[in-house]
């Protein structure tokens, strides 16, 4: 397409968009009509939507414990939506005061959101930009100067994969942002899959996120396991995402009803 | 079944977790939910005795749950019915379960309206970022439009044009309201490239994003205006075509100067005639791509003596009469539609394909077409003629190499034959043809090698037999060939300049070898060309001082050729400059060329020599023809009324001996008397 990049896209809020329908199932009030809609729709035919939003919420929160834990005070957060409560910098500040985070998003509420949100700590940004567009978001000077790239970065891809199609060939563009990696930084994602519903409920699922900006690509375990490629993942591997380092194994029940892939690497 | 807090928390937990879980919100979501359902069964395990104590836990309950994003009503509805199930009495139940309803309702309304408004405030700064960018972007694009020094055009995709910027009525000289009622397709070029027009079919169909071309417009004053043109769609927020942008740069200069360039790469710049590449790249291609039975024929033209011309009048008419020439021969290639081409100098071809069979004609017509004077001006003129070299083959059997040399081979050929002639390749003539291109490679420096030497031949008197003169006759000893007789040289060195340095040689030598012998005089040859150098005179002058010689000691032979050029005064006053001093003047090979009798009054001559052909039908033993006999004493009869002594060349045998003595000749020359032989004579 020949649009100019200068000339952003308007602002349809009679669209739903996938960060404020993520915050809906959340149980927050950042959304509109459209939003609500949209997720209430999915919901008559999968009532299990917010309890999987939950549960991947609850990955990014034993994700960055964990990545805390292994002296990472990093992270870029690309596709961080609305940063509602348990999000990263509050997760990550309170286990490590002065953890550095940067959010990114595409959607321009999101942004103007969470610059509100985040107003008043200077440890935490968040700055427009596209996940499909690495070379340009590793020299946006916000970036550069807010993160140090001689030092292990935590990159955190949470359900933010399924929203990027084959055609813009997710493993390269991992692969720009971990050659800019310093060794030792973390590749955290969380995926859905359709491997393991019905494929009338998944199919339905990716005809509904047809109308927003961002439609869904749901992709297998293997097609996860491969955007880890240059990481080494850290146990136990890519698995269901209530699967990953749970706080209290045994009190894991149904781990399918949540199909969500998860999985941290580190670059060695 | 009735809960009981203070005996059992771990049931209790179980219970909030169950409820929790009921109303959408996960068991196992994190330490966060695990806190939660521990805090809540903390929270209720303690029972509540007053009512201020139950409407305190109500509104904790309400606070922990909101607080941990626990908001839809389903939350409610099972905390209210796991309160019920606690061992409370009514009241304080009530009180509870009240306390919850309204903490809960009340923060999540508080909530609800805290989160509506920022989202709603990040909307419209969202928004309000997009019109300011929008703006700035109107405001970029508008300077950008306006002030580009590359012609800028829109227009919608039926071909209306919308908007042109200055640069662009610069370009065309049309208005924005000319533009504006005008159309895509009205720009169209007569010899525009097809592509251009399917690409642009494509572009506004939607099936191309852009094309970039070299196209040519018209300027409104008719002119023809070179752009690189670069066609972009652009499309609207349902991804349709709405716009085309054409940014236009006027390369009109760079192309004229391109083509000009191209045009002097592949052209001679004095006659405006394809160059040696062009023809090569012509003959190339038409050899790659024959047309079935086709022929190529290649006709290599070189003008007689014109390195004669240039020498002797100036480069400046030299090129005068190459122009003249390449004009005439033009006009006669065009007929026949072949491609002339200027090699070098004075060397011209041409290149024709098609049928067999014309070649002969076009080769003739091409000659004739240089039969008339070329006129310089109102006073002079200059008589060129060409000698034609050509090859003929099948296209199928073609080499370019082969039929270049082939034919230049046949160009030299023609020359050897006599000037003016048409000369077909014949391989046979191959290997006499490179000794030539031996010989005339060797020339240079050949007086400097010391490979040159000198014979005498005795001219004799017929009426006392006494020795008259003799003639220094020049020999080549050229280490590949050997022995070479100036019949061999002579001309190649007269093309190529390497004559004047031999001539001297020739001069010198034969005043040293005059100066050790007793022979009363010497005659030389001199070559025209030897004439138009400015030091002849002084260069014989200076032989003669040297070997203390009288001028009346050397005769100078000059050839009928020198009549061909009498229009020009050098010669003619160099020869009464030497004839007046003494030096004598010899006419050599009468009767081979125009035998211009007339011209040779106008001429200081001595003497006169008869062609030795002349005499050929005088050698034979048949009876001579009397009328040839007449004509012959009639000349030489007239010579001696010109006061010229008359030497019979060629005399081989005793009859020929009688016959010239009675045809009155005073001199006799030729095996007969002596051969010619180097020195020391025996």
């Amino acid at each position: 397409m020949t649009r100019p990049s200068w000339v952003t896209d308007g602002i349809d809020l009679s669209r739903p968009s996938a960060s404020r329908v993520y915050d809906f199932y959340l149980g927050g009030f950042h959304n509109f009509s459209s939003d609500r809609e949209m997720a209430e729709q999915a919901m008559k035919d999968w009532p299990d939507l917010p309890l999987i939003m939950k549960s991947n919420r609850a990955f990014l929160r034993r994700a960055v414990t964990y990545l805390v834990g292994q002296g990472v005070r990093q992270f870029l957060d690309i596709g961080s939506g609305i940063p509602t409560v348990g999000n990263v910098h509050e997760v990550a500040q309170e286990l490590a005061p002065g953890a550095r985070v940067v959010y990114v998003d595409i959607d321009p509420v999101a942004v103007a959101h969470s610059e509100a949100i985040l107003m008043g700590n200077p440890d935490a940004i968040v700055v427009s930009g596209d996940f499909r567009q690495p070379e340009k978001l590793l020299c946006e000077p916000a970036v550069t100067q807010h993160l140090d790239f001689d030092q292990p970065i935590a990159l955190l891809l949470v359900a933010l994969l399924h929203f990027v199609d084959d055609d813009a060939a997710p493993a390269e563009v991992i692969g720009a942002f971990r050659d800019a990696l310093a060794p030792g930084s973390y590749l955290a994602l969380s995926h859905a899959t359709h491997e393991l519903h019905p494929s009338e409920l998944t199919e339905f699922h990716r005809n509904l996120y047809r109308q927003t900006a961002t439609p869904m690509t749901m992709r297998s375990r293997a097609e996860v396991e491969s955007l880890f490629s240059g990481f080494d993942l850290v146990e136990p591997g890519v698995v269901l995402g209530e699967l990953w380092q749970p706080v209290a194994p045994a009190d894991v029940q149904d781990p399918e009803r949540f199909p969500l892939w998860a999985g941290v690497g580190r670059k060695p | 079944m009735t809960l009981r807090p203070s005996a059992d928390l771990e049931a209790l937990i179980l219970a909030w977790d169950q409820a929790l879980t009921s109303a959408g919100v996960p068991p196992c979501a994190g330490a966060d939910s695990d806190r939660l359902s521990e805090r809540l069964a903390r929270a209720t395990g303690t029972v509540p005795t007053s009512t201020l104590a139950a409407e305190r836990l109500g509104a904790e309950l309400a606070r922990m749950l909101v607080d941990a994003d626990a908001t839809t009503p389903a939350v409610v509805w099972h905390a209210v019915l796991l309160v019920g199930r606690l061992p409370l009495e009514a009241e304080i139940l009530a009180r509870v379960q009240s306390a919850l309803t309204f903490g809960h309702s009340m923060a999540t309304q508080r909530r609800l309206l805290a989160q509506q408004e920022a989202i709603h405030q990040a909307a419209i700064i969202a928004r309000d970022r997009v019109a300011v960018a929008l703006r700035e972007s109107e405001a970029r694009f508008r300077a950008l439009f306006g002030q580009a020094p590359v012609g800028i055009g829109i227009g919608d995709t039926s071909g209306r044009i919308l908007d042109a910027n200055d640069a662009l009525q610069r370009m065309f000289g049309y208005s924005l309201a000319e533009f504006q009622n005008s159309r895509v397709e009205d720009f169209m070029h007569q010899d525009d490239a097809a592509q251009v027009w399917q690409d642009y079919a494509a572009l506004v169909a939607g099936d191309l994003d852009e094309f970039r071309t070299e196209k040519r417009y018209l300027h409104k004053d008719g002119h023809i205006v070179w752009t690189n043109l670069s066609v972009s769609l652009v499309r609207g927020a349902d991804d349709e075509p709405v716009f085309q942008v054409a940014v236009m740069e006027d390369v009109t200069e760079r192309h004229q100067l391109q083509e000009q360039l191209l045009h002097e790469a592949t052209h001679d710049s004095l006659t405006g005639l394809p160059n040696r590449a062009l023809f090569l790249q012509q003959l190339d291609a038409a050899i790659a791509s024959p047309e079935a039975g086709g022929q190529i024929a290649v006709l290599f033209l070189d003008l007689d003596g014109f390195k004669f011309v240039n020498d002797s009048r100036g480069h400046l008419v030299g090129d005068r009469v190459l122009t003249a020439v390449a004009r005439r021969l033009a006009k006669t290639a065009a007929k026949h539609a072949a491609l002339l081409a200027r090699l070098a100098g004075d060397e011209f071809v041409v290149l024709l394909t098609g049928q067999a069979g014309r070649l002969q004609q076009v080769a003739e017509d091409l000659l004739a077409a240089l039969a008339s004077p070329i006129q310089l001006d109102d006073r002079q003129s200059v008589h060129v003629r060409a000698s034609a070299g050509v090859v003929e083959l099948p296209v199928l059997d073609a080499n370019a190499d082969e039929l270049l040399r082939a034919a230049d081979l046949a160009l030299h050929a023609a020359k050897e034959d006599g000037r003016g002639q048409v000369v077909a390749h014949d391989p046979r003539r191959t290997a006499h043809q490179l000794t030539n291109f031996t010989i005339a490679m060797n020339l240079p420096g050949v007086v400097e090698r010391g490979e040159l030497a000198l014979a005498y031949q005795p001219l004799v008197r017929l009426n006392d037999g006494g020795l008259h003169s003799v003639e220094a006759l020049l020999r080549w000893n050229h280490p590949q060939l050997g022995e070479l007789s100036p019949d061999l040289f002579i001309r190649l060195a007269e093309e190529n300049s390497a004559i004047i340095p031999i001539g001297r040689w020739v001069l010198d030598q034969a005043c040293l070898d005059l100066a050790g012998s007793t022979w009363p005089t010497v005659n030389i040859n001199a070559s025209v060309r030897q004439l138009y150098s400015p030091t002849f005179v002084e260069d014989i002058r200076r032989a003669l001082d040297r070997n203390q010689l009288s001028p009346e000691q050397l005769r100078i032979e000059i050839t009928e050729s020198v009549i061909m050029h009498d229009s020009d005064p050098g010669p003619l006053a160099s020869l009464r400059v030497l004839a007046d001093s003494g030096v004598r003047i010899v006419m050599d090979d009468f009767g081979t060329g125009y035998s211009n009798l007339a011209a040779l009054r106008r001429f200081p001559l001595h003497e006169l020599k008869l062609a030795g052909t002349f005499l050929k039908g005088l050698g034979t033993e048949r009876e001579v023809d009397a009328v040839d006999l007449k004509i012959l004493a009639t000349l030489v009869d007239l010579a001696h009324s010109l006061g010229l002594v008359v030497t019979a060349e060629g005399v081989e045998t005793p009859a020929q001996d009688e016959r010239v003595r009675t045809i009155g000749c005073d001199i006799g020359q030729g095996w007969y008397y002596g051969s010619a032989a180097p020195l020391p004579w025996p």
